[in-house]
């Protein structure tokens, strides 16, 4: 009888707190000697101080779940919830994080088990970095797609809360079309380029810069492949682009898709003389250029070349990491300068990003081909310029790693990455200390914690961006759908055939789906 | 009998509505519906958001759950039926409200021709949407008496809502208003004033939610958009005289007022009578013009379902001979085990691969990168299965199939993180939540799911062969059967795919191995081995006993002599074999098709003129 009184007592109290949104604090905690699990996976990580509230899910039996964010000094942030999704008030979270700022702090969760007990999880300790990371990302948000497209967007993330911008989806401009890259001058807002393929508008490069929006068509009568991977000058002035002839094809073991890109150059723009032109050393018949990249002080071209062989033996393709040196006042060029050689490394190199202050290149390396995020094995590395040494960053897991960029102060990276689930990638960030270690990756906070594990998108393309973009899906769809074009003067040398015939090339190796058409 | 009146009263409405349900079941064929028009659907803030970003996405997202209804026949008719009853009220107050002499019947009738046009020419969404456009217009109109600011403030509310809610309805609406105040009201300034709010409505909404045409977005209750070129002439007549019924009543009312009573009682209870008499007509008539596509689309449904018997059953009813109803065939005899047996029984004709319908050209066959996904994984061969999946939720959205296909595909795979987020995706539907939890707890428990026995078999028989790049279907099919010598259907696929190709050597050099499969040589195989017997003096390589059946021998001899015999043409050729001939390889050798089918036609013959001379055959 009297364990029914005890409870018929609570009743009523109980009754009460969940009117009131509250839950019953840990009272006398077993305690356990292992961490909660929790998704995403928010433990023994660096976050910056300016952040939108990491919530995640307690993923531990309980019927009421309490978790206390205790700083070294100060107030703590405390949080309950009877489902095991914990979402933290922004204002307290940001005060938290602001009083914090370059501290560490525990996570302690404790738990309230179905037979009344409270267990308490050994806690966890994250640290609040000194340095920020830019407001806002940019990504591009598409389903796994092979060849058939539908539903891309680009989005504008703020990051120091949930707000999320579309920038422009392709409902906007038809639902055929695709888009492509997106690049920013120097992470500024301002001044950004995005590419697009539609069969009724076709293949434009959108160019917003001085207040400007245009569209810029680099195809040429010798050279019909339209711009691809493009990358801004610091300057402002060029944009180096690679034209690439990327036909998809599909493997019978292990990941399905892939991509061959059966011939490619790089070319530059010049926005004041409004000319592309070709560099002997970027558009060599022999190989194969792509993933233009300059350096933080615009000295150096970086880019990825293969030699030309044929699509039958597309698993000896290997790419090496070369740069280019570059004076802009002049506009002359020095010789190729092999950073890592495919041959040596016998893996492909692309997606070379310098880091602000020029030290550090990260860039990507797979068993083979151009296309990293197609192969399972792609991981981030890290290259000193100064000592030319580079290193396999521990923070890559065993799916795909790639398409990284580097924060304005040079000590975040966002990156997409499949880990987790091996098929469709999600945005990671994590801390750089400045001597070649990075933190703990964690992924993109969202408003619900349960969201990644219905979200059957892709994030990749991650671009830090210091701003809200100043554009949106009205003046890109105008810009796209408009019929003038900006044609540069082609400069360059006239084009060569392709080296490598027979690879599984198409006309149009990307259709829009059939529902789109 | 005064007592009794009610219950028969009664009796005659359950009566009425049962004829109702039968007459909508036979006019939209629930199960069919329900496998052509599914549609994704998630209850999710964040899929609302992908919607809610377009003018016209609340009223889709909102049709895309109804359409979920659609899995339970009995539920789905009673929904189109309510749909239907709506639809008679509002559009007879509308009628009413444009002074129309007998609302009720003309609604009827307009009630049956929209019910008419479900099944093959409009979506639940178009439905919706004329129901929003007349529930806004009868909202607008109840404004009808009060001042003129009201009524042009109540539009243009009602107008920008419909046109960011719903798009097109926001367009039919303002046309009946302003016909209305023009012509009932007298309003003529009123009028303009709500012309100039409707021509600014839809680009307001499109200044925010940014499209690329504006016409689409005002016309949009019409399902054209990009498929404009593709619509029938048909629907556009009917949405034509659909919005101009109330005016139409409004001019009839006035020129019956000026009638004898009498007589215009008679002639409007004629008109109506001609009214139900030609929709009935016109029910009959659809019925009879799509009765090949409707049996096309029940065999489809009843191959994704697995029912291959059922399929076949409906699939020897059809008179065509086209690549869908082919392959469908194809997929079925080769599940029943009977692909070798009764291959030419059922129309063939000489084309494109239509086993792994690899022809890009069949792009426009529906859902074909469904059909692709579902050929490769019955032959075990996941990425490519994989690949068409994922087209197909280009194609499709999260519809159940491609969730379930995309989560098995990836436990096989060894991802069961991926195939879990498709099942929790497939569970933000309610209408699949149990079955998706179901699963996932399956995979939960045992996340590479090594106790199912189908998955088990897959994934033992999963190439190590880096096949990379464009393959031939016989190809394709040898590839399998390196791996998997025991694959049956690859098999058949392979020898059906030579005999459809007339290629008689490849089949020849792949019969051999035909006891692995069969006790006996299948009719099909007997007949292109005598063949090969004819043209190359010795049975087939790895057949070095093989004596061909003494029955069968003497059919091909009686074959040999028709085709020897002189002859004027070659329809008279095709006329002498047809009979006792038309289900043979030996006469599919000679014409490029079976028998079976359509009626051959003289453009089909006239080509057959330069191979067929007349008295010799090849």
């Amino acid at each position: 009888m009297k364990p029914m009184t005890s409870m018929k007592g609570l009743l009523p109290v109980g009754f009460a707190l969940s009117l009131l949104g509250c839950a019953p604090k840990p009272v006398n905690p077993v305690a356990l000697n292992r961490p909660p699990v929790i998704r995403p996976d928010y433990t023994d990580i660096v976050i910056p101080p300016v952040i939108a509230p990491l919530n995640f899910r307690i993923v531990e039996t309980g019927r009421v779940y309490h978790v206390r964010l205790e700083p070294a000094a100060g107030d703590p942030l405390v949080q309950s919830s009877r489902d095991g999704r914990i979402r933290f008030p922004i204002k307290a979270w940001r005060k938290f994080l602001n009083a914090n700022r370059g501290h560490s702090f525990t996570l302690n969760v404790s738990t309230l088990r179905p037979d009344g007990s409270w267990v308490a999880f050994a806690p966890v300790t994250n640290r609040i970095a000194a340095e920020p990371f830019d407001s806002h990302l940019v990504y591009r948000l598409i389903p796994t797609i092979h060849r058939y497209w539908a539903n891309i967007a680009i989005h504008d993330r703020d990051l120091t809360s949930f707000s999320t911008r579309c920038l422009v989806d392709n409902l906007n401009f038809g639902r055929d079309s695709c888009i492509n890259c997106h690049t920013f001058l120097n992470r500024s807002p301002d001044t950004l380029s995005l590419l697009i393929r539609s069969p009724r508008h076709g293949p434009p490069m959108i160019r917003i810069q001085d207040g400007r929006m245009d569209a810029i068509d680099f195809r040429t009568p010798a050279r019909t492949s339209p711009a691809a991977y493009h990358a801004w000058h610091p300057g402002g002035k060029f944009i180096a682009f690679s034209r690439n002839k990327l036909s998809p094809f599909e493997h019978r073991v292990g990941e399905t898709a892939d991509v061959w890109d059966e011939n490619s150059d790089v070319f530059v723009f010049d926005a004041d003389q409004n000319t592309q032109l070709n560099v002997p050393a970027l558009a060599d018949p022999a190989w194969r250029e792509t993933w233009p990249s300059w350096s933080d002080d615009g000295h150096w071209l970086y880019f990825c070349r293969a030699p030309q062989i044929p699509f039958a033996q597309f698993r000896d393709v290997r790419y090496d990491l070369v740069r280019l040196a570059f004076d802009p006042d002049t506009g002359t060029w020095g010789e190729p300068e092999i950073l890592v050689s495919g041959k040596q490394t016998g893996m492909s190199a692309a997606h070379p990003r310098e880091a602000p202050g020029g030290r550090w290149v990260l860039f990507t390396l797979a068993a083979f081909g151009n296309f990293p995020i197609y192969r399972p094995e792609a991981d981030i590395y890290c290259l000193d310029l100064q000592t030319r040494a580079y290193h396999r960053l521990a923070i890559n897991s065993e799916w795909c790693d790639s398409w990284h960029s580097w924060s304005d102060n040079g000590r975040w990276i966002a990156f997409s990455s499949k880990r987790g689930n091996g098929l469709m990638a999600r945005i990671y960030f994590s801390h750089f200390d400045g001597a070649g270690g990075f933190s703990k990756p964690f992924v993109l906070p969202q408003d619900n914690p349960d969201y990644y594990q219905s979200c059957l998108y892709t994030f990749n393309v991650p671009e830090f961006v210091k701003g809200p973009v100043a554009a949106n899906a009205r003046t890109l769809s105008l810009a796209i759908m408009s019929a003038e074009r900006i044609r540069p003067v082609d400069l360059s040398s006239p084009a060569q055939p392709a080296a490598s015939p027979g690879g599984p090339t198409q006309d149009m190796p990307w259709q829009p789906a059939p529902s789109a058409r | 009998m005064e007592r009794l009146k009610p219950t028969f009263r009664h009796a005659g409405y359950i009566l009425a509505l049962g004829v109702a349900y039968a007459a909508a079941w036979w006019l939209i064929d629930p199960p069919s519906l329900a496998h052509n028009r599914i549609r994704p659907f998630l209850l999710d803030p964040i899929y609302l958001c992908r919607y809610a970003r377009h003018a016209g996405g609340w009223l889709e997202f909102l049709t895309s759950f109804m359409v979920q209804l659609y899995r339970y026949p009995a539920a789905a008719t009673l929904m189109i039926l309510g749909i239907m009853g709506l639809h008679a009220l509002l559009f007879s107050r509308l009628l009413h409200l444009f002074n129309a002499r007998r609302p009720g019947p003309s609604a009827l009738l307009m009630t049956l021709l929209l019910l008419l046009t479900w099944r093959h020419y409009t979506t639940l969404v178009t439905v919706m949407a004329i129901i929003l456009a007349l529930s806004g217009t009868l909202s607008c109109l109840m404004l009808r008496h009060r001042h003129p600011l009201v009524q042009i403030g109540g539009f243009a509310g009602l107008n920008l809502a419909l046109s960011y809610l719903a798009g097109g309805p926001a367009t039919l609406m303002a046309l009946w208003v302003i016909l209305h105040t023009v012509l009932l009201q007298k309003r003529f300034r009123t009028s303009l004033a709500l012309l100039i709010i409707a021509c600014l409505a839809p680009p307001v909404v499109r200044w925010f939610c940014y499209e690329p045409s504006l016409a689409a977005l005002c016309l949009r209750w019409i399902p054209l958009d990009n498929a404009l070129r593709k619509l029938p002439v048909e629907l556009v007549g009917f949405h034509l005289l659909y919005a101009a019924t109330p005016l139409l009543a409004a001019g009839l009312a006035r020129g019956v007022s000026r009638l004898d009573p009498v007589v215009a009682r008679r002639g409007l209870r004629a008109v109506t009578a001609a009214g139900f008499m030609a929709v009935f007509l016109l029910a009959g008539f659809l019925d009879w013009r799509y009765r090949d596509t409707n049996r096309l689309m029940v065999a489809d449904r009843l191959v994704e379902a697995g029912q291959w018997d059922a399929a076949l059953a409906q699939l020897s009813s059809l008179p065509g001979s086209g690549d869908l109803r082919r392959h469908l065939t194809l997929r079925s005899l080769g599940h029943a085990g009977r692909l070798l047996h009764d291959l030419f029984r059922h129309p063939q004709q000489t084309g494109p691969d239509i086993i792994l319908l690899s022809n890009p050209e069949m792009d426009i066959l529906l859902r074909i990168a469904r059909k692709r996904s579902d050929a490769y994984y019955d032959l075990g061969l996941v990425n490519e299965s994989e690949r068409w999946t994922h087209e197909a939720f280009s194609d499709q959205g999260e519809i159940d199939c491609l969730l379930n296909r995309l989560a098995t595909i990836n436990v096989i795979k060894g991802r069961p993180e991926a195939a879990a987020i498709f099942l929790e995706t497939l569970a933000l539907n309610p209408f699949a939540r149990r079955q998706a939890h179901t699963r996932l707890a399956a995979i939960r428990a045992d996340p590479l799911l090594s106790q199912d026995p189908v998955i088990g078999q897959i994934r033992a028989g999963l190439s190590d062969t880096d096949y990379a790049g464009p393959w031939q279907t016989d190809e394709v099919l040898q590839q399998v059967l390196e791996r998997n010598p025991r694959h049956k259907l690859a098999y058949d696929y392979l020898l059906a795919g030579y005999l459809l190709d007339r290629r008689v050597g490849d089949f020849a050099a792949r019969i051999g191995r035909y006891k692995e499969f069969y006790p006996v040589l299948p009719p099909a195989c007997e007949e292109a081995c005598i063949t090969y017997q004819l043209r190359h003096g010795q049975p087939p390589p790895g057949m070095p006993d093989w004596r061909p059946d003494p029955a069968t021998l003497r059919r091909f001899n009686t074959f040999l002599a028709l085709c020897r015999k002189p002859v004027e043409s070659p329809r008279t050729l095709w006329n002498a074999l047809v009979g006792d001939f038309g289900t043979t390889f030996w006469f599919y050798d000679l014409f490029g098709r079976t028998g079976a089918g359509l009626p051959v036609t003289d453009e089909e013959l006239a080509g057959l003129t330069t191979l067929i001379k007349p008295g010799s055959a090849r």
